[in-house]
């Protein structure tokens, strides 16, 4: 039975997002659901998943489904996870030529149960898939692999295009909605590790706002990353995936956002892709391809 | 026929008692509805989604009003789509 209210949820009126009811979309999704493919579209419940999918891209979550960390922001499930599945490479593989992907973009639960957090693993997939298709581009979006520069290396040594580690949100913010486990600063050493191991390598990270966090520490989060040697920045907004997360502090403007990435463009001569339904692998191709590393 | 329709995945979180509600209709009942074209605007805890529709046909019933919450198990309208 329905419930009549005459309270309305409030959102501002930018946070819309259309689901489309293309055959792509219904491929893309059945196909996934049949062959057990993770991904963080799903696990996160990214709203622009409707239309990623549609436009057949999805971001492959490696390693499980279950993340030993608990960030209060993350809709991903917690808790004690499987042991790594060797036959994962060959579902991505099977998807990949399914979706015809040009462009890859792989991610990953945080596997602090691991001794090397997972990095063989990781690197396992992205060299069978640059293998099988030396032609296609992989972003890794990696865990921070508790700071190990060994399993940073064995994730470079499988040559992806893209090494992309996240700070999630500004630092005073990091001990309130981040695990206990993750800091701002071990990120930062983290994506500064990956880009001298491999000067020519593209490095991206991205964060939320609307958490409560001030424009002037936004720029400083922005001026933090470009001085570790990232190329690409996503900033998109926080939206709480369910009640059990973090509420949203407030709803940034896309003024603000454009702000953000004139600033970093004119100040930082950084790429930042900046808007309310931006995430970290949001039309990851095109910014890869329109940046350089080294 | 009667083609019953329901909040896509793509808009739930699985919750167990995640509730939705119907912040508006782009079309009114008996209106003919051309398929992918923008049906229902609907608003869960996380965003606001706009719904295409998924067949072509008749607005035959609205069974979530708008400012109504309703279960991500039942269905929002139903189309007739004997037109097509």
């Amino acid at each position: 039975m329905n419930t009549k209210t005459t309270d309305k949820l409030q959102f501002p009126e930018w946070i819309r997002f259309r689901i489309p009811n293309t055959k792509e979309l219904n491929e893309v999704y059945n196909f996934l659901s049949k062959n057990n493919i993770s991904t963080v579209c799903k696990s996160a419940l990214c709203p622009n998943r409707g239309e990623c999918w549609s436009r057949r891209t999805a971001t492959f979550l490696l390693l499980g489904e279950i993340c030993s960390r608990a960030c209060v922001f993350c809709s991903v499930s917690k808790g004690r996870p499987l042991p790594p599945d060797p036959l994962e490479k060959d579902r991505i593989i099977e998807c990949i030529e399914f979706m015809n992907l040009r462009y890859v973009v792989l991610t990953m639960v945080t596997r602090d149960d691991l001794r090397d957090g997972g990095a063989k693993h990781i690197a396992e997939v992205i060299k069978e898939i640059k293998r099988k298709f030396p032609k296609k581009k992989v972003e890794i979006l990696a865990s921070d692999f508790q700071g190990d520069k060994h399993a940073i290396q064995t994730v470079l040594s499988s040559n992806p295009d893209v090494f992309s580690h996240n700070v999630e949100v500004v630092n005073r913010l990091c001990s309130k909605v981040r695990d206990t486990k993750c800091s701002y600063e071990r990120s930062l050493n983290v994506l500064e590790t990956a880009k001298s191991f491999d000067a020519h390598i593209i490095i991206k990270s991205g964060f939320m706002v609307g958490l409560g966090e001030t424009q002037e520490e936004v720029l400083q989060t922005l001026t933090d990353l470009s001085k570790v040697g990232c190329s690409i920045v996503t900033i998109g907004q926080y939206l709480q995936p369910t009640k059990r997360q973090v509420p949203v502090s407030r709803f940034v403007s896309p003024n603000e956002f454009e702000f953000y990435a004139h600033w970093a463009k004119e100040h930082l001569s950084l790429t930042v892709i900046a808007g309310p339904e931006v995430r970290s692998s949001y039309h990851a191709d095109f910014w890869c391809d329109n940046t350089k590393g080294g | 026929m009667d083609f019953y329709v329901y909040i896509p995945d793509e808009a739930k979180s699985d919750e167990p008692d995640d509730k939705v509600q119907v912040s508006q209709w782009f079309y009114k009942l008996e209106d003919v509805i051309q398929k992918e074209t923008d049906l229902v605007e609907i608003c869960t805890d996380k965003a606001v989604y706009i719904v295409t529709a998924p067949v072509s046909g008749r607005l035959k019933e609205i069974l979530v009003q708008e400012g109504e919450y309703f279960s991500p198990t039942n269905p929002m309208c139903i189309i007739d789509t004997d037109l097509y």
